[in-house]
């Protein structure tokens, strides 16, 4: 992310306004972990630091370490919340969440982060992942099913409409629900969904797109027969990187072993992990599979009263 | 109207005479289930010689249905009072000697012309029935609301919807929660009706009535409902601030309403009259019916999906088959 020298300045302006040099370094270290500032600065240790030349020096390493949005989400927490009891108020605090608005975020008052505008382009780290970090992230796989007996039997045109169609089913209801598509290969792709209630936004997404494709079918569908998928949700740790081909997750590695081996045409199947989180109503959408190793599946599929 | 006789009486059974008119005769246990099952218009008729301690519990039983118009045969002359059957809403009464020689055509014809005159509900049913049978010529809007004026008639899918089991809401959920929550369950209908081109006309705190312009060839009100109670699941889950699940009724049909802006309070319409009965008190809670008109006017792959539902007022209606959590 390429900060502005105004965003620069305003970071300075407001801890040297706001805050005393201890104060500073406790909030540096909130982000930067064992943050030594007369190191980095190469100011003596028995020499106390003026406070516009801390505020340099944190604004410096915040912005090399690619830590400005996190830096910024600890402002706002502390101007909301206090830090150890005590109020702050952070001055220019609005003028710096403008210059962040303006590289395309937005302050997300639910999750208490910065995310990206939705009417700009979606990056799949949502602009807050940072490379090689882990996360806990819920992955949904899609697949088509039978899709190479439907490439033969069908023209390449109507194939290439109707796949076109469900990826932008898959699509649409994935970033409805602030997920983004990680993967798609022509037949099938991986979501991943992050912040707050991710296992369930994952899961109605997966949902929806059962029933958005159900009615596709009916209606739109231009093969003569309608097509099938088999969705899965998984949850779990995984090391974030925006080369995704090259990504190695257990997690991913789980979530398309449940797509293939548990989960028929139509329906939708999601782990322990992912179901636990269900909730009350949610909940009574799936039943449980057992499967090997004691182990259990929850399935979803759309049903008909007789 | 039809004319039914209850009795397990042969002799009384054989002293009809209608010639002209369809006269059915069940057996007393048949009551309640041939009852219970009727849409029509009903002119019934009991052996109180058949019924003997039951008599009163089953005149209860008729004065509580609507469309149903009850006499009372006494081939035994036991009852003393004859008053109090009317009291208790009878339009007839015929005794041990009337059987022989009254009980016939010329009789229920008798008793048709005396609710023609002295009955208003009676009255009410013709009118709703003439309503319905006769072909409604439809006055279409091509260009759906921009071409509808207030104070002109026009064809309308007429939807309306209520959320079941509301006279116990509020004291579950309390006055102000019940607010919220049904605030939230109006903009799942509003976002829906709109995205199909409709709108809610009226609002009554549970339910209420939505119009959708009419072009004369397809009906997209039977997708929006359908969308409807397709999404309810998802509804629930994701907006609905009920703790349960909950449930609603949508009836939907195709009629001539004169459209006004406001004060639709004071609107007099044969076609909303129709959609409030059959919402209101033939619609089973938590299902979706149109007529059979209007589901002609339906994307084809969808008709499918519904079931004839006997009849309503005498019009043909159909039932959506539900989407259902597994079991």
């Amino acid at each position: 992310m390429r900060i502005s020298t105004r965003l620069q300045r305003l970071l300075t302006d407001a801890l040297s306004h706001s805050m005393p040099v201890h104060t500073m370094i406790r909030i540096a270290r909130q982000i930067m972990q064992n943050y030594d500032i007369y190191e980095r600065s190469g100011f003596p240790p028995n020499i106390p630091i003026p406070t516009i030349d801390a505020a340099r020096q944190i604004t410096h390493d915040v912005i090399e370490e690619n830590l400005v949005v996190q830096f910024v989400e600890i402002l706002i927490d502390i101007y909301e919340n206090g830090l150890m009891g005590r109020n702050i108020s952070i001055r220019f605090l609005p003028q710096i969440i403008k210059e962040l608005e303006a590289l395309g975020l937005i302050y997300d008052d639910e999750y208490k982060m910065f995310i990206e505008k939705s009417d700009m382009k979606r990056t799949i780290g949502w602009g807050v992942l940072q490379e090689n970090n882990i996360y806990e992230l819920t992955f949904m796989c899609i697949d088509i099913v039978n899709n190479s007996e439907l490439v033969r039997k069908y023209p390449k045109k109507d194939i290439t409409l109707a796949y076109s169609d469900i990826r932008e089913i898959f699509k649409y209801n994935v970033e409805k629900r602030n997920g983004r598509i990680w993967e798609w290969e022509g037949d099938g792709g991986i979501a991943a969904f992050y912040f707050q209630d991710k296992n369930i936004k994952a899961v109605l997404s997966g949902i929806d797109i059962l029933l958005e494709l159900f009615l596709y079918n009916q209606l739109h569908g231009v093969l003569d027969e309608a097509i099938q998928i088999r969705l899965s949700v998984h949850t779990g740790p995984c090391q974030f990187t925006y080369n995704i081909q090259s990504m190695q997750s257990d997690t991913i590695d789980k979530l398309k072993e449940l797509e293939t081996k548990y989960t028929p045409p139509d329906h939708l199947v999601i782990s322990p992990g992912v179901y636990y989180d269900m909730g009350s109503k949610l909940e009574h959408f799936f039943l449980s599979e057992s499967i090997a190793g004691g182990n259990y599946v929850y399935r979803y599929s759309l049903q008909w009263e007789n | 109207m039809k004319v039914i006789v209850f009795s397990s009486n042969s002799n009384l059974v054989d002293s009809i005479k209608a010639k002209n008119m369809e006269v059915a005769v069940y057996t007393p246990p048949q009551m309640n289930k041939i009852i219970n099952n009727s849409n029509d218009l009903l002119l019934v008729y009991i052996d109180s010689s058949s019924f003997n301690d039951k008599l009163q519990k089953k005149i209860s039983f008729l004065t509580s249905k609507e469309k149903v118009y009850f006499g009372v045969l006494d081939p035994d002359n036991t009852i003393k009072d004859v008053a109090e059957l009317y009291f208790a809403g009878a339009v007839d009464y015929i005794s041990k000697n009337q059987l022989k020689s009254e009980f016939n055509e010329k009789r229920f014809k008798r008793v048709f012309q005396y609710l023609e005159h002295f009955r208003i509900d009676y009255r009410q049913e013709i009118e709703i029935q003439k309503t319905i049978t006769k072909n409604i010529k439809h006055i279409t809007a091509e260009k759906g609301w921009q071409e509808i004026v207030p104070g002109a008639e026009y064809t309308f899918s007429i939807m309306f919807i209520e959320l079941d089991g509301k006279y116990d809401m509020e004291k579950i959920f309390g006055k102000k929660n019940l607010e919220v929550a049904l605030s939230v369950f109006r903009k799942y209908l509003e976002r829906n009706i709109s995205h199909f081109g409709g709108r809610i006309w009226m609002w009554f705190q549970f339910g209420g009535i939505a119009l959708f312009p009419f072009n004369g060839r397809e009906c997209e009100s039977v997708y929006c409902g359908f969308r409807i109670m397709l999404y309810k699941l998802m509804h629930d889950v994701e907006e609905s601030l009920f703790p349960n699940f909950i449930s609603f009724r949508i009836a939907l049909l195709l009629g001539n309403v004169t459209y006004q802006d406001n004060d639709t309070g004071n609107v007099i319409s044969d076609s909303i009259n129709t959609i409030f009965h059959l919402g209101r008190k033939h619609a089973a809670t938590g299902n979706f019916y149109v007529t059979e008109e209007i589901l002609q006017y339906a994307p084809k792959p969808l008709q499918a999906f519904f079931t004839p539902a006997d009849n309503f007022e005498g019009i043909p209606i159909y039932k959506m088959r539900r989407p259902v959590l597994p079991s």
